[in-house]
């Protein structure tokens, strides 16, 4: 018996002392996460990134009501000014890390690994190329925001804010260098373009046109030089080469305004829109809105206009609580919220091209094609065609038209950005015309918006940043304006 | 001769003598501290073989001389030595020692004597959790157990409820050596549970139960005994507490009435005859519309075509009681049968149990069905093995859930006051068609925002089915004197299948039909063997040892589809008819782990213990090249009674202990992966994910002191716990919220440090006795601190949940503050106290301030039994005080106008919703921001629509008294029944959730007075999950009452 227990004793301890001595237990691949892949793939890194964009230029939250395009009709508060504070985190967590990690792959020495989703040229072009267009629109929302310092993970914990104009500097030469390295050697996972180095090129001076238009008060130099390399590098020559997200109609990558309206009615075209197209007989009047449903009842609240047989009415912008039913207004297009495969959804247009000449000759700016006047009436006419007007009703239009100036090529290119929020506010701050009356309930600031606030989390994630880039502007609210908003 | 008669002589006068005197006879009583006579005693002359028993009146009479010591014992009490003086009757009264031998169930099943342990821990008894059949086992734990704090789920919902043991949430249940999920337990079958508190009582297991476990012991045939019970209860609960209503005012934007105005181009020629009538705002889902007061308007069940009602013109009246008319009685029967028969060598138990249980909410209900067998059997003298298996299969129909957008949502937050439920009830569904309150017009009969609340309930069906299978099966061999070995092997399976149907009909709010399913299947398998010492070493001193090795592995499988762009073929919810390419996700989690342990006690004359052990981990989740932690402990007690003879003291203890426990990550943590996203058409999208993995993540530690002293006084009729802690978490594997243009949310690191003190009391005491009444009564009482230490060098904050209220309030751990603070909007106050506004009116706010602190300052629960012969009542109330919680449903409901705050009168004395200009409104009273004086009165609507977003305004504090569960029973005497074929009959009525005794009763500003509304002791996880910081909208509260019969054969 003892000599039993001696042997069990033993026996235990023994095996007790082998694990300890064990430092690790090797578990194999178990702790592998069989759920995700380990290893990037870069072309779906980059169809990742671009699915953002619906969120982008078929948002509601602020573009689209700030320059009076749409109202809400219930719950008004966002046409209202209520919501100073806006979050900027979810661009850079989601697309813009996801297209620097293709950059960054691409740069390091295992960029051959990656090489199955195209040739290093064309991802990081068109890497950067995204990651221009997505931090030009932060950047016009927000003001300074952090730019050079962003993106680098735990090596810097504090970005700090760059100045809006170090930021437009910095992106319009990653926009140069992006131009380099486009190659055409095929890019897969883009639904874009499909790797189309050619359309890459001009959306990518198409960008930067744009910027240069922005910049034409604070660096007329500047922006001149901008405005010819692109013009020089290729920018959209007609309606064909429109650049639109490519909605589909299966419900995962539909466009977004087709969700709002599936249940509920919370949006229709603004009184602003309406009374503006109506007062000048714009053929556009009955493409960018429904007729109303039924016409009955308070007219008192509503004003309602005849047009080509059918009634319409604006809703009423930025009136808290109105009371006014949804079947009394006039809806947003339903080429838009049914069908949504080709409005609602565009990223830089023709028109836009084309006014953009128009107000470069009205600067002087020299060595230009064309005039003042004909780029305006092209524009109109491009604004026309892409909604679908007949060419007769256009030109009659155009026949009725004031003369090019900057308050006119303002106020059509205000109409031609129908449905483009971010730049229609944009290029409304920047022009100051057609003339806004900032809504009649304003909940907070002193007019219309100028910028967007800061978001609360990154004033407490990043304090010492976020209060150095609010002391440098002018009170901390919305009705500040920024760098390239000279009035 | 002559000498041989001299010897005789004396040694007979010797004899005579001493017979003489030990004829002396003495008798007494022999009785327990209550008075009970002790039949069976042993009453024996101290150094003598001269000994007898007591009679069955606990009489004894023994031949004794004056000078002797009688030595009286009997089994469980205390040996009590009299002298035996002048008088001839002693009556004796032993003082049980069931207190000091008491045995506990500690880590690992292993059972220990409760004075030798040097931690804090607590035993519950089975019966005390069952006194009022809750089916959810940490309901029932509520107000028992000084240190744990119960956030229960909404009553009339299936939602179980949460637990806080001192603080943390993820404390482990075991049940015989198996871990379970606390949602799984069959409360009827535990014969006794042990709440290990703390690292030192919990080191055993290792690093998964670092914040407690709760160990429970299933019910056990013991020798001797055959029975047969059959146990029955039928539970009816009501909902006890609505939200405060206003009932003056119905549904719409604004209070003057909208005409029906005839156009004969598109409506009916009959239809002429409406022109004119009152119609009311049916899109509006807010009640700030016309007044009610029974002016006749067409309300929205007299355009339902075809139906008798149509054109109906009926009153605008109050229905105050439309919510509550929603709801029905709701039953829970459960019936159980139990059979057991023990020996000597061998014990053998079943138990079946079956529940119906069916909410107050129309249409869900829930069956559970549990079976318990356990047996074990002695083979040889040295030799036993033991196994038990047990079953839980549920299924579930329309398990309702809290958060936004749910029943309660509805009813609370956007509603029209005027509604008449029992017609809703009876017309949703017409002909075929849906129809809803919230019509868009008066010709257009889709839904605006919602569709009828029983359209909700019976047509969006969802089901749940789940089954756990567990068991364990081992051995226990007496290898020699002292030395035993115990191997055991135990599994458990658990497997869910859920689906759930979003239903579309003429009319309704949904378009797209929709179908989802998923699964969860897990398996969890664990092997333990472990070899025992026992030994005393002098008769003073004794040796407890163990040494052991465990092996433990882990698997689930996660799977859920959905249709995609709705169904093909209508009404066929498959996801093989979905339009679109169905959505499908697999989840799959492995894990493993290896351990090593020993263990050592030593005793030193019943008096002063120590212990220490020792643990080794090994886990698949570290880093596969530093994957081992060691968890040890060390406690000390010392009984001091013993030493020092203090009056009225029977038990007096002292303990201190300290135990270092590490964490390992969680799975896959270590493992950085990118996520998958939705596809474009054929192409995968990838993304970075927001938190940045850290493949060397380690485990942080836990080390945590603790001081204890527990007393008994007056015959252990009076007795305190009190235990400090003291816990340091270090090095924790956090995900640290970063600022987002870093590209990251989150980053993986070890480096938070939190700690946490507090104080445990329990207090439990007998104050009557007597041979009919006795009364036993304990409370309990526990504060809780938790600091937040540090997070990261730079970052002070780390968000915990964000955007909780549409104003991005959320909660936070800030370093060098209480964890789980709530950050949000504040309305503004200048230096003097004065309200600032806005010109508009409306409160000025500031942004990121500090709301208050979510974790409560302290809880507690008295439970209170009284017997009275074959009487019984027994009451438990539970406490709470702080905790904070914001709340969405008082928001809408005073947004929507639907709150009895926004209506009624105003301080001059008219209606709050006349015109501000006719002397209504609400009145402000403060400064601009130039510092002018602001007092003017606001409309209700303009005053809940412009301060909404102050989060302030809508913080509720939690603190409650309540009473939570009520008892009365009455138990038949055995001999009563000895005609019938029972051995034991007991009847009780039960109650649970009956009142609520305090609250808050006040808002706290100019508001005033608070109606109080939604149970502040219930808070559901739909809205901010596990952190319990917001409510979203939640169910109300239930109160049942019911009856059990218990009968034995």
């Amino acid at each position: 018996m003892k000599t039993q227990i001696q042997k069990i004793i033993g026996l235990l301890t023994i095996s007790s002392l082998l694990f300890v001595s064990c430092e690790t237990v090797d578990f194999g691949d178990e702790n592998l996460n069989p759920n995700s892949i380990s290893k990037a793939n870069t072309g779906a890194l980059i169809t990742g990134a671009m699915r953002n964009i619906p969120s982008i230029v078929s948002n509601v939250d602020s573009g689209v009501l700030y320059a009076q395009h749409v109202s809400e009709i219930t719950y008004n508060e966002e046409s209202c000014y209520e919501t100073i504070q806006w979050n900027f985190d979810g661009f850079y967590t989601g697309p813009l890390m996801d297209l620097q990690t293709v950059i960054n792959l691409n740069n390091s020495e295992n960029a051959a690994e990656y090489s199955s989703s195209g040739s290093v040229g064309m991802q990081k072009g068109v890497a950067h190329l995204l990651k221009v267009y997505m931090m030009h629109v932060i950047t016009d929302r927000w003001g300074a925001v952090p730019y050079s310092e962003a993106l680098q993970g735990v090596d810097n914990l504090k970005p700090a804010f760059d100045d809006q104009s170090a930021v437009y500097a910095g992106m319009l030469a990653e926009i140069d260098a992006a131009l380099s390295f486009l190659d055409g050697g095929g890019l897969s996972g883009d639904f874009m373009f499909n790797g189309d180095a050619a359309k890459w090129r001009q959306f990518g001076n198409t960008m930067k046109m744009v910027m240069a238009m922005r910049m034409a008060d604070v660096d007329p130099s500047g922006a001149e030089a901008a405005f010819k390399s692109a013009i020089a590098g290729g920018v959209l020559t007609s309606n064909a080469d429109n650049i639109h997200y490519p909605y589909t109609t299966a419900d995962d990558n539909d466009n977004p305004w087709q969700d709002r309206f599936q249940s509920r009615e919370d949006y229709a075209a603004s009184d602003v829109m309406v009374d503006h197209l109506f007062a000048n007989s714009d053929p556009r009047l009955a493409k960018y809105a429904e007729p109303v449903v039924s016409a009955t009842g308070d007219t008192s609240k509503i004003d309602y206009v005849e047009y080509g047989g059918s009634t319409y009415a604006g809703m009423p912008y930025g009136v808290l609580n109105p009371g006014i039913l949804q079947t009394r207004v006039s809806f947003l297009p339903s080429s838009i919220i049914y069908d949504g495969t080709n409005a609602g959804g565009m990223l830089y247009s023709y028109a836009q091209v084309c006014f953009s000449y128009a107000e470069a000759h009205l600067r002087g700016w020299s060595g230009l094609a064309g005039d003042a006047q004909t780029w305006y009436e092209l524009g109109i006419a491009a604004s026309h065609a892409q909604w679908g007007v007949s060419t007769a009703d256009a030109t009659a239009y155009l026949g009725s038209v004031a003369p090019v100036s900057m308050e006119t090529m303002a106020t059509e290119k205000w109409v031609a950005l129908y449905m483009q929020g971010w730049e229609a506010w944009s290029e409304w701050r920047r022009l100051d015309y057609p003339i806004l009356t900032p809504a009649a309930d304003a909940l907070t600031g002193t007019g219309i918006p100028m910028r967007n606030g800061y978001g609360a989390t990154t004033a407490s994630a990043n304090k010492a940043n976020h209060d150095a880039a609010v002391a440098k502007i002018s009170g901390y609210n919305q009705d500040s304006k920024v760098w390239w908003d000279t009035k | 001769m002559k000498t041989n008669l001299k010897k005789f002589l004396a040694l007979s006068f010797m004899i005579m003598f001493q017979w003489g005197l030990a004829q002396t006879s003495v008798s007494g009583t022999v009785s327990d501290s209550s008075g009970v006579p002790l039949p069976g005693a042993t009453v024996i002359v101290a150094g003598t073989s001269n000994g007898v028993t007591t009679d069955f009146d606990g009489v004894y009479s023994i031949s004794a001389s004056e000078g002797d010591v009688l030595s009286v014992s009997y089994v469980g009490f205390v040996t009590q030595n009299v002298t035996i003086g002048a008088s001839a009757t002693i009556n004796v009264t032993l003082v049980s020692d069931n207190a000091l031998e008491e045995v506990v169930v500690t880590a690992l099943g292993i059972t220990r004597e409760a004075k030798s342990l040097g931690y804090a821990q607590q035993k519950v008894e089975g019966s005390a959790l069952t006194k009022t059949k809750e089916l959810d086992f940490k309901t029932a734990l509520a107000g028992k157990v000084a240190g744990v704090q119960v956030i229960s789920g909404p009553s009339s919902t299936f939602e179980s409820s949460a637990i806080r043991l001192r603080g943390e949430q993820d404390v482990l249940y075991v049940v015989d050596g198996i871990k379970m999920s606390s949602t799984d337990i069959n409360t009827d079958n535990i014969d006794n549970i042990t709440i290990l508190k703390g690292a030192a009582a919990t080191a055993l297991y290792g690093a998964e139960a670092r914040s407690g476990v709760i160990v429970i012991t299933s019910k056990k045939a013991k020798a001797g005994e055959t029975y047969i019970t059959v146990d029955h209860n039928t539970v009816a609960s009501n909902i006890s507490r609505l939200h405060p209503y206003q009932n003056e005012y119905g549904g719409g934007y604004d209070q003057s009435w909208d005409t029906f105005a005839y156009n004969p181009a598109t409506d009916p020629a009959s239809w002429a005859a409406f022109n004119g009538q009152n119609i009311p705002y049916y899109a509006a889902d807010e009640s700030w519309g016309p007044r009610l007061d029974g002016t006749l308007a067409r309300h929205w069940d007299s355009w339902i075509p075809n139906h008798p009602n149509f054109g109906e013109l009926r009153g605008w009246s109050p229905n105050p009681n439309n919510v509550k008319n929603f709801f029905e009685t709701g039953m829970k029967s459960a019936t159980s049968v139990s059979f057991g028969k023990g020996g000597d060598d061998y014990s053998f138990r079943a138990t079946g149990r079956a529940t119906q249980n069916a909410l107050p909410v129309p249409n869900a209900s829930r069956d559970t069905y549990d079976v318990n067998i356990n047996g074990s059997v002695d083979l040889t003298d040295k030799f036993t093995m033991y196994t038990s298996l047990n079953a839980r299969i549920q299924n579930t129909d329309n398990f309702v859930s809290s958060g936004y957008g749910s029943l309660q949502g509805n009813f609370s937050q956007w509603w029209q006051r005027q509604l008449d439920m029992d017609r809703l009830r009876d017309n949703y569904h017409y002909e075929g068609a849906f129809y809803t309150w919230n019509r868009r017009s008066a010709r257009n009969a889709r839904p605006q925002y919602w569709d009828a609340p029983h359209y909700e309930q019976y047509q969006n069906t969802n089901n749940n089915e789940n089954s756990t299978y567990s068991g364990n099966f081992g051995f226990d061999y007496q290898i020699a004197d002292g030395v035993s070995a115990n191997v055991e092997v135990n599994r458990r399976a658990y497997n869910r299948t859920s689906n759930s149907r979003n239903y579309i009909g003429k009319n309704t709010l949904s378009t797209q039909a929709g179908y989802s399913e998923g699964s969860f299947v897990s398996e969890q398998n664990e092997f333990r063997a472990r070899l025992n010492y026992s030994k005393a070493i002098t008769d003073k001193f004794d040796v407890n040892a163990l040494v052991g090795y465990a092996a433990k592995q882990f698997r689930s499988i996660n799977t859920s589809a959905s249709t995609s762009g709705g169904l093909a073929i209508p009404d066929f919810y498959t996801i093989a008819n979905s339009v679109d390419k169905p959505g499908y996700s697999t989840y799959r989690t492995n894990n493993s782990g290896r351990a090593a342990y020993s263990s050592v006690s030593l005793g030193y004359d019943s008096m002063l213990y120590l212990d220490g052990s020792y643990r080794f981990d090994w886990s698949s989740t570290a880093a596969a090249d530093n994957n081992r932690i060691e968890t040890y402990s060390l406690t000390g007690s010392f009984l001091f009674d013993k030493l020092v003879n203090l009056d009225g003291v029977t038990f007096g203890k002292l303990r201190a202990s300290y135990a270092e426990a590490p964490i390992f990550p969680g799975t896959y943590a270590t493992s950085p992966t990118f996520g998958s996203g939705t596809a474009y058409g054929s192409l995968a999208s990838l993304a970075v994910p927001n938190t940045l993995a850290n493949p060397q993540l380690t485990g942080g530690i836990r080390k945590e002191t603790e001081y204890g002293i527990e007393m008994k006084f007056l015959n252990n009729r009076l007795g305190f716990d009190l235990t400090y802690f003291d816990r340091e978490d270090s090095g924790l594997p956090v995900a640290v919220s970063a600022a987002g243009s870093t590209g990251y949310t989150g980053l993986s690191v070890n480096s938070k440090i939190t700690s946490s003190t507090g104080v445990e009391v329990m207090l439990s005491g007998t104050p009557i006795q007597t041979e009919d009444v006795r009364w036993d009564v304990s409370v309990n009482f526990a504060t809780l601190e938790k600091m937040v230490d540090f997070i990261y060098p730079g970052i002070e904050r780390n968000i915990l949940n964000s955007w909780l209220s549409w104003s991005s309030m959320d909660l936070q751990e800030i370093v060098g503050e209480e964890w789980g603070m709530l950050y949000g909007r504040k309305r503004l106050k200048d230096d003097n106290g004065n309200w600032v506004y806005y010109a508009s009116g409306n409160h000025r706010y500031e942004n990121n301030q500090l709301l208050g602190n979510v974790m409560p300052n302290y809880t507690g629960g008295i439970t209170s039994n009284l017997t009275y012969k074959n009487w019984d009542l027994a009451i438990g109330i539970d406490f709470q005080d702080g905790g904070l919680y914001h709340s969405v449903t008082d928001m809408f409901s005073m947004a929507a106008g639907l709150h009895e705050w926004t209506a009624g009168k105003n301080d001059k004395g008219n209606q709050k919703r006349d015109p501000v200009s006719a002397g209504g409104g609400i009145h402000q009273v403060g400064v601009y921001a130039d510092g002018s004086v602001a007092d003017f009165y606001r409309a209700p609507d303009s005053w809940a629509w412009g301060n909404w977003t102050r989060d302030d305004l809508w913080l509720v504090d939690a603190s409650f008294v309540k009473l939570r569960q009520v008892r009365l029973g009455y138990n038949f005497d055995s001999d009563k029944l000895s005609n019938t074929p029972f051995t034991g009959i007991d009847i009780a009525l039960i109650g649970t959730n009956l009142a609520i005794l305090s609250e808050t009763t006040d808002w706290g500003d100019y508001r005033g007075a608070k109606t109080p509304g939604l149970d502040p002791s219930e808070l559901g996880s739909g809205w901010s999950g596990g952190n319990y910081a917001s409510e979203g909208g939640q169910l109300p509260s239930a109160r049942s009452f019911g009856l059990n019969v218990a009968l034995k054969f």
